[in-house]
């Protein structure tokens, strides 16, 4: 069974559609990443695969179930996490706030507790800003908290919208040595990324996306070997 | 990290120092417009203040429960201001939650008020009888059962109200609530035929008033006899602080609570709160519903105490009232609201009116304000000048103040004082 599938998915912006038949699977444990040029669909697939923005046609199926038409606060309770584009704290919640917020539906006050020690030992930055106002962090600390925060949810599936956006090098290398731990952890994990050399050097398999479909899939090592790749993505 | 001097941390001895001035001063001489204004002072300072919890429940509770029941002996008036601004103190507090927390602008918040008051006044005068038959008004005792019915049918009318407003978004959700709002009282003014049920813009009376036959045995039965003309004020201000107490525990669980934290991320980024598995349209009911709830509680004293409703006192302008209480106070502060209904009723049905007064005085008073080169007889002071007449020019001109110099309201939530003060 596979974890995420859209297939022949369309999906858009009222009258502008975005995605033409869009179809993607991501098996159990992958990390997949989406790349494509600005403008592709990349963050609308992202979207419409959490249900944040309604499929036009087509079938999504997420842990084998269909669920096209349901709501997104659905998706999240069937283990679904999205990260979404610029991140996207609250900015007035402190760092803990943000943290118990992304366990919207986690119930046990015990599991609660756990969790959150399991994500904090991922970010042990944010254990010491707990207090903190979101808005007051750094970039790559408000990064760090919004996967933080999608973690607690113990997801089957992390969508990620752009983890670097806007972050210095060093920065985007540490973000995605925390997709890493992620990945060896055995976590699934559906990337879109800018920046494509970081993207494909972390995934396991990889989509190029362009005008809102499928262009080509494939291992990630091939296709960042594959010469097209290198020189419309990767600016080899 | 916190900033202690925007608040109130030192400052013990001026609370204590305006505490007994207030308290001696009311008690000498309870007609006095400025004394009340003082025991107002500390009892708001006592709120306001940060140290030592012991030492403030306490005085809170000495100014309140000692020091006001019995100046009110002398001028039942002060029960009946306190009445009033613990009534508007609630609404503001739930209103709290709509605008505060969730960020929801409600501008038609007084029909959920409207709601409450009219669910007593009808069943609790001959109302009822006019379109159910039977007897009635409800014997007066039913009114502590009601102040329940109307938490669950104002609620109701929350749920009615926001199922279709709450799925526009800003702008658009204020206008159509202040259309609901304006709906409820059109209703409320013209429901009196084919059938009828709220009598229309006579309004009903009178409204039975609950039994405290039980409120005079227990003051005896402690050793306080007071003559009868003071129990109903006094109880109803005790009913008041009471019902103030409770909506505010439910407020402070609630805004520490996952629905708490949820309407604050729902009011702070919609799409993020979605990914994080919050339903919006339901939480944002819950949200509606639980303001409307404890208006509507309110609006059951407030049709008791009156003894008389009518869609008069349910207008757009006690809606922006409302409003304009949490956004003085600090939207989404807890203490804030309690400290902007006070703030803004008093200057209401207090101050402006004294001020009012002393102008008649001076008129009246013929005098000849001579300064040699100018003359000006004071019984020619226009009455256009009594500041009553214009308090919505004085409510704009504070909102103004407000919003420059200090937008995050006079005592702010712990999370919007941060945001707006980060440069300094």
């Amino acid at each position: 069974m596979s974890c995420l599938v859209l297939a022949d998915v369309q999906a858009g912006y009222g009258p502008i559609t975005v995605l033409r038949g869009l179809s993607l699977r991501v098996e159990p444990g992958e990390v997949v990443t989406l790349i494509g040029a600005n403008g592709a669909g990349k963050s609308t697939t992202l979207r419409t695969a959490s249900l944040l923005l309604p499929a036009k046609a087509g079938r999504i199926e997420f842990l084998g179930e269909t669920i096209t038409r349901c709501k997104p606060h659905q998706a999240v309770a069937m283990g679904m996490a999205h990260v979404p584009e610029g991140r996207r704290v609250f900015p007035q919640m402190t760092v803990a706030e943000n943290i118990l917020t992304g366990g919207y539906l986690v119930r046990r006050r015990a599991v609660l507790r756990t969790r959150q020690d399991q994500v904090l030992s991922l970010f042990p930055r944010l254990g010491e800003r707990l207090n903190q106002q979101a808005a007051t962090l750094s970039g790559g600390e408000q990064q760090m908290l919004a996967i933080a925060r999608a973690l607690m949810q113990d997801p089957q599936l992390i969508l990620m919208d752009e983890p670097s956006m806007g972050l210095a090098p060093v920065v985007a290398r540490q973000i995605f040595s925390v997709i890493a731990a992620l990945k060896g952890q055995g976590k699934t994990i559906l990337l879109v990324e800018q920046n494509a050399s970081l993207a494909l050097a972390t995934a396991d398999r990889g989509y190029v996306l362009q005008a809102g479909s499928i262009l080509f899939e494939g291992a990630a090592a091939d296709l960042a070997g594959n010469q097209q790749v290198r020189e419309a993505y990767l600016g080899v | 990290m916190w900033k202690k001097s925007r608040t109130l941390g030192g400052g013990m001895i001026p609370l204590l120092a305006a505490a007994i001035a207030g308290s001696f001063w009311l008690l000498l001489d309870p007609g006095s417009t400025l004394a009340f204004l003082v025991w107002l002072a500390a009892v708001l300072l006592t709120l306001a203040w940060e140290g030592r919890p012991r030492l403030r429940w306490a005085l809170g509770a000495v100014l309140l429960l000692v020091v006001l029941p019995m100046a009110g002996m002398a001028n039942s008036f002060l029960l009946e201001l306190t009445v009033q601004i613990g009534i508007y103190a609630a609404m503001a507090l739930g209103l709290n939650v709509v605008v505060g927390l969730a960020g929801l602008l409600d501008l038609g918040y007084a029909a959920f008020f409207a709601v409450g008051a009219y669910t007593w006044a009808i069943f609790g005068s001959a109302q009822a009888a006019a379109f159910l038959g039977g007897t009635f008004p409800l014997p007066g005792g039913y009114f502590y059962l009601f102040l329940f019915i109307a938490v669950i049918t104002t609620a109701l009318v929350g749920v009615l109200i926001g199922l279709p407003a709450l799925r526009l978004r800003g702008d658009y959700l204020a206008i159509v609530t202040l259309a609901m709002g304006e709906v409820v009282r059109v209703l409320a003014n013209n429901l009196d035929h084919p059938i009828n049920i709220t009598n229309g813009p006579q309004g009903i009376t009178p409204i039975a008033r609950p039994p405290i036959g039980w409120f005079s045995d227990l003051l005896g039965s402690v050793g306080l006899v007071l003559p009868a003309y003071i129990w109903y004020p006094l109880f109803f201000y005790l009913l008041v602080l009471l019902l103030i107490g409770l909506i505010t525990l439910v407020n402070v669980r609630l805004s520490d609570s996952p629905l708490g934290r949820a309407w604050v991320a729902i009011r702070e980024d919609e799409v993020a709160a979605r990914a994080m598995g919050i339903p919006l349209l339901r939480t944002k009911l819950m949200a509606f519903a639980t303001g409307a709830a404890f208006s509507g509680t309110m609006g059951v004293v407030f049709a008791a105490k009156q003894l008389f409703v009518s869609p008069e006192s349910f207008t757009l302008v006690q809606s922006i009232l409302i409003l304009t209480m949490v956004i003085l106070g600090g939207m989404g502060s807890i203490r804030g609201a309690i400290v902007g209904a006070a703030l803004v009723t008093v200057l209401n049905l207090q101050v402006l009116k004294s001020l009012s007064e002393y102008l008649n005085v001076l008129r009246q008073s013929g005098a000849v304000l001579d300064l040699g080169f100018w003359r000006y007889d004071l019984s020619a002071l226009p009455t256009q000048l009594e500041p009553a007449k214009y308090e919505r020019l004085v409510f704009g001109v504070i909102l103004v103040a407000m919003m420059i110099w200090r937008p995050e309201g006079l005592l702010p939530s712990r999370r919007a004082s941060l945001e707006l003060h980060q440069g300094e």
